[in-house]
């Protein structure tokens, strides 16, 4: 594998994504929601001296929740099914370069349009923040920063491997929405039903909540802002005794393996359809 | 109002009574200082032994000791002052107790006390007070299973002590000040931290005013005790930061109880209280702001609470089912999580919600004012369906947070069918948050790494609009969509 192909093909991606019309709307929604998440979360107010993680708080945790891996999909679902629709995909794979090379290079050109669009609207967020004078840890800050963007990363991954198979880009987007629905309500409220019918112990609905990245990212989120799970109740706390110190390493590594697992299988799905 | 006036007076005769006992109790002490011989000790002096001198001292004598580490298990048993001058140290050297009293009034002031044992049965201390009355005023204690120890000692100061408890593991911890059939103790500025709790047990009146009790088991808790003024402390990542077991008439003043956490931790803790007041103290960032369990115990007696501010709890106010005949006026509830939790399976009932056409602050009204008079035109109804669901089934608290969970409050508001019972209502809620005089001051936010997050957020900002830039060209010829040309490598 050539480096600087793989880098080529990346900025050529790159550029797509950040001139597609989606780039500005999901720049600038973002920008937006971070903006006034920070503000809420971590500003403070005269009543109450410290800031604290409240309702608006966890209102606003819910938006990114909702937000990131939308994007974070459907970014990742148009990637290779855009230019395999029209074709461009199989002029650029009887170029001199490998399908590796590929599959790679239009990742991380899609990871880096991602990654700019959250980083421009955490920008604006910590910078409004640090000149209204909040007293958000630079730390805490980075640490939410780096959840978010592994969260993202994770929707594109997913997102890429449903556009590695499919034919249709109406298809992969379909395939993108179904996931992101099921992974932000239908999941979680099927989690919830068969809490309340089965009698699940805190231990089984941890386990099965760890299934989904978007909890896992809501778990550590909510452990980094509140320094407990106490607020979780007994699975929160079972969480807490369970992995100790192992916690936040464990959490990290689901999130990590939700990045780096689709990718693999999504190469083999790739090479199946594109490259005979 | 009724309930205004019988506080007032409360306010006023306990005033009165620790200004009584301060003059009483410190006036002849210093009289008797002038009046007696004063000793000297230290360790180049004639008399270097602290012991020896306590034992030659006469009574009413006043013992000045200077710089030096004397050894603990000192016992004294006569009315004397001793005076640290210059930071004595009296080291016990991790056993025993290292000054005990029986029976008569000592002074003790400017002493470092440090590493008592660790025996739990002989309740090894710092300070043991059998009877007599302490007058013990800026000492610093370390290492130490129990701090200051008093055994019915009546009318005993406690004042400007600090306090560090013993690092074993936390089972094995003592308390930092413990008062046993003492009454009318006065506790004040007094800082302990790290060891299991500040206690008064079976105490009849008494203060405890502008402490900072932090990181202990039970920030300050009262067993059996009546009568009791907790007033101006902070109370900050106990377990609980102040617990309340089978009282009365306790008012509890103008505290501040943040970050409390732990295995059904909190902020306030009542359990069989009656007749409290609880006015203008802010519950900041605990488990559960307050927990109320069975209080009051007694028929016709109510418990008020009014002008505390309760903001980021996980819970604002639990309840168990039990709880009835309790006020809340003038109190704001902000962004907690919960505002208010039933605690067990049951109904809220014979709750008060609002006090002459005044209710509370909730973050979360939404109602309006149209008349302009600060009381919102429409009742505040707590009836979240994800709420009721968690109150019933704990485990559900964890998705909280998630967007399932606000799908299902929407569809309770969207579907009436679905809608669960009205948790309470209150009648009148404020449009503003009340300030009441008796909060506490906020400390101010810390600002330290203001300009790291600025500076690192901007870096984050420029770096991504630089690529941004570089990828889309604000000035770009190209037709806006068209996918760029196939040039690799450009």
């Amino acid at each position: 594998m050539d480096g600087t192909i793989v880098a080529a093909i990346a900025a050529r991606e790159a550029r797509a994504a950040v001139r597609s019309k989606w780039f500005v709307l999901y720049a600038v929604l973002f920008a937006v929601l971070s903006v006034g998440f920070s503000i809420v979360a971590m500003g403070g107010s005269p009543l109450t001296g410290e800031p604290g993680f409240g309702r608006t708080s966890a209102g606003l945790l819910n938006l990114m929740l909702l937000m990131v891996p939308l994007i974070g999909l459907t970014v990742g679902a148009q990637s290779l099914v855009g230019e395999r629709q029209d074709q461009s995909l199989e002029y650029l794979l009887a170029q001199p370069v490998s399908a590796a090379e590929v599959f790679l290079g239009k990742y991380l050109g899609a990871a880096l349009s991602l990654v700019v669009t959250l980083l421009l609207g955490f920008g604006c967020a910590g910078t409004v923040l640090a000149i209204r004078g909040g007293s958000a840890g630079v730390g805490d800050f980075a640490l939410l920063v780096a959840l978010t963007l592994l969260l993202g990363l994770g929707a594109l991954s997913l997102g890429y491997l449903i556009s590695s198979f499919t034919a249709q880009m109406s298809a992969a987007l379909g395939i993108a929405i179904t996931l992101w629905l099921a992974f932000v309500i239908v999941g979680d409220l099927g989690l919830m039903g068969s809490a309340m019918v089965m009698d699940l112990s805190p231990e089984t609905l941890l386990t099965l909540t760890l299934l989904n990245p978007l909890d896992v990212y809501k778990l550590l989120s909510v452990d980094q802002l509140q320094a407990s799970l106490d607020v979780l109740g007994p699975a929160g706390a079972y969480a807490m005794e369970r992995f100790g110190r192992a916690l936040v390493p464990t959490l990290l590594g689901v999130l990590a393996l939700w990045v780096l697992a689709p990718l693999p299988v999504g190469y083999r799905l790739f090479t199946r359809t594109d490259v005979r | 109002m009724r309930r205004a006036s019988a506080f007032g007076r409360f306010g006023r005769a306990i005033a009165i009574a620790v200004a009584a006992l301060v003059t009483v109790g410190g006036a002849p002490l210093s009289l008797a200082a002038a009046e007696t011989e004063t000793m000297t000790v230290c360790p180049t002096c004639e008399i270097s032994s602290l012991a020896e001198a306590i034992a030659s001292a006469p009574a009413g004598a006043r013992v000045e000791v200077h710089g030096g580490v004397y050894p603990g298990g000192l016992v004294i048993e006569k009315p004397v002052t001793l005076v640290g001058i210059d930071g004595p140290v009296i080291d016990g050297g991790g056993s025993g107790t290292l000054l005990q009293v029986r029976g008569a009034e000592v002074a003790i002031e400017g002493f470092t006390f440090r590493a008592t044992g660790s025996n739990h049965d002989r309740e090894d201390a710092a300070i043991v007070f059998d009877g007599g009355r302490a007058v013990i005023t800026g000492n610093r204690i370390e290492d130490a299973l129990f701090g200051i120890y008093l055994k019915q000692a009546h009318g005993s100061i406690v004042r400007d002590n600090v306090i560090l408890a013993k690092q074993v593991d936390v089972a094995m911890r003592g308390d930092g000040i413990k008062v046993w059939y003492s009454n009318d103790t006065l506790i004040e500025n007094n800082v302990a931290q790290d060891g299991r709790d500040v206690i008064l047990w079976y105490a009849n009146g008494g203060t405890v005013r502008g402490n900072d009790f932090d990181r202990n088991r039970y920030g300050l808790h009262l067993m059996f005790s009546n009568g009791i003024r907790i007033e101006g402390n902070s109370l900050d990542e106990n377990s609980i930061g102040l617990y309340v077991m089978y009282g009365r008439d306790i008012t509890i003043v103008g505290n501040s109880l943040s970050n409390n956490h732990g295995p059904s931790g909190g902020g306030l803790g009542f359990k069989d209280v009656d007749n409290a007041v609880v006015e203008g103290n802010r519950f900041v960032a605990n488990q559960i702001g307050a927990q109320v369990d069975t209080s009051p115990v007694q028929p016709g007696v109510e418990n008020l609470w009014r002008g505390n501010v309760f903001a980021f709890n996980d819970i604002g106010i639990g309840l168990t089912p039990s709880v009835r005949h309790n006020i809340f006026t003038e109190n704001s509830f902000i962004d907690n999580t919960e505002h208010v939790s039933v605690l067990g399976r049951g109904q809220l009932r014979d709750l008060t919600w609002a006090v002459d056409g005044r209710g509370n602050y909730w973050s979360d009204y939404a109602g309006y004012d149209a008349d302009g008079d600060g009381v919102g035109d429409r009742p505040y109804r707590s009836q979240r369906l994800f709420e009721s669901l968690m109150d019933e089934r704990p485990v559900l608290r964890l998705f909280q947070f998630s967007p399932a969970a606000l799908a299902l409050d929407f569809a309770a508001k969207a579907f009436p069918e679905v809608r669960p019972e009205t948790k309470f209502e209150d009648p009148a809620p404020l449009m503003q948050a009340p300030r009441s005089p008796y909060l506490p001051p906020v400390a101010a936010a810390p600002t330290g790494s203001r300009l790291a997050l600025g500076v690192a957020s901007s870096l984050a900002l420029i770096a991504s609009l630089a690529v941004v830039l570089r990828l889309r060209p604000v000035f770009s010829t190209a037709k806006r969509g068209s996918r760029p040309a196939y040039a690799l490598g450009g």
